[in-house]
């Protein structure tokens, strides 16, 4: 993975400035990381080989690493879910269930092992197959196979763009309150919001490319 | 208020549309209860600037949604509390422009309205003032009032 344009940059250097009820919320992702209630053990290690994949931490290792699949399971264990279900698909708990049978047999299908067994390309394959709606499983049958997969990406995204961890890496400073943005016009930002030590836009990306500049053979310079 | 009490009305879901209802019908002399399934939010202590966190001001409660083409219940257009999804709005509320009631004769596009702008003019005022929604002197499109909110 690219190193960050905000290379070194701490959201919770700003955490002074946040409200206090905030700031506790906050630091609380960090410091308190749910316990196991709701998984086996077997399907939170399954769900961290899915996670890995899904939103790959290669930067950081264990002990800095945005815990994901933690947050999925008080979701679920406190049912503090969006409480909704679509006609045809169960409720939240059995979904993410069955998601992780899906993947399994999905991987037993294609490879003949389980999912965490498999090298990194060939869960990429497992994973884009469920995504397509291609995946061979019993499971499958049973739900959709590609509305549960964005079912299950939206949820980890949720959980994962909440950690200050993850608002480094895209340079977001935390909650605005109590201070508020001071400086509101186009191009302009406060002291407290970070600069871009490279550039993050992808606007040059589509100029050099259209000037037949830009690197070939690739999405560009950016991701 | 007590269990015996005798009402004039009760309004079942106090958000955007009931609570004015409730407050309108006060106003004029009723006596009127508002129920409400969820909770009444004290900003001070109930709010959080976490996006996350803040979910619990949405309406959550188990439901299905059906049909050949099943929606998302998006959580952020709904409310359970006093207040409903007004809790959350935080939007603009601009007034419509006068040539959106008449885009068929102007334009030859769509259907015109069975109202004018005048026709809603006062209401525009009304809901204005009651709800805080303030704009710059200087706005193109109708009137805002420009009023200052300690937001």
């Amino acid at each position: 993975m690219k190193s960050s344009p905000f290379e070194g940059f701490d959201p919770l250097a700003q955490s002074d400035h946040w409200e206090d009820r905030t700031r506790e919320l906050v630091l609380a992702r960090i410091e308190q990381v749910p316990p196991r209630r709701f998984f086996t053990e077997d399907e939170a290690q399954l769900l961290d080989a899915v996670v890995d994949r899904l939103l790959p931490q290669p930067d950081r290792n264990a002990d800095d690493a945005v815990p994901v699949t933690p947050f999925i399971d008080q979701m679920l264990f406190e049912d503090d879910t969006d409480g909704f279900r679509k006609d045809g698909m169960p409720w939240d708990q059995q979904v993410w269930r069955l998601a992780l049978r899906g993947f399994e047999e999905t991987s037993a299908a294609r490879y003949g092992i389980g999912f965490t067994e498999l090298r990194n390309e060939q869960r990429d394959d497992v994973l884009a197959a469920v995504q397509a709606g291609e995946a061979e499983g019993q499971t499958w049958r049973e739900i959709p196979a590609a509305a549960t997969f964005d079912k299950v990406m939206q949820e980890l995204v949720e959980v994962y763009y909440a950690h200050p961890a993850a608002w480094a890496e895209i340079g977001w400073p935390g909650p605005a309150s109590k201070r508020g943005y001071m400086r509101t016009g186009y191009g302009e930002r406060d002291p407290w919001q970070p600069k871009e030590s490279a550039p993050a836009s992808s606007v040059p990306m589509v100029r050099d490319r259209r000037a037949g500049t830009g690197p070939s053979g690739s999405g560009g310079g950016l991701h | 208020m007590s269990a015996r009490d005798e009402l004039d009305a009760v309004v079942v879901g106090v958000g955007a549309a009931g609570a004015v209802l409730v407050r309108k019908l006060a106003a004029a002399g009723w006596r009127v209860a508002g129920l409400d399934a969820g909770p009444h939010w004290d900003p001070q202590t109930d709010f959080l600037s976490d996006e996350r966190a803040m979910t619990k001001l949405f309406w959550r409660d188990r439901r299905v949604s059906a049909g050949d083409d099943p929606i998302e219940l998006a959580g952020n257009v709904t409310g359970k509390g006093v207040g409903g999804s007004t809790t959350h709005y935080s939007m603009y509320a601009l007034r419509l422009h006068r040539s959106d009631f008449e885009t068929h004769t102007r334009d030859g596009v769509g259907s015109d309205w069975p109202l004018s702008y005048e026709d809603l003019e006062p209401y525009y005022d009304e809901v204005e003032r009651e709800l805080g929604i303030a704009g710059p002197l200087d706005w193109p499109v109708g009137r805002l009032p420009p009023w200052t909110l300690s937001l």
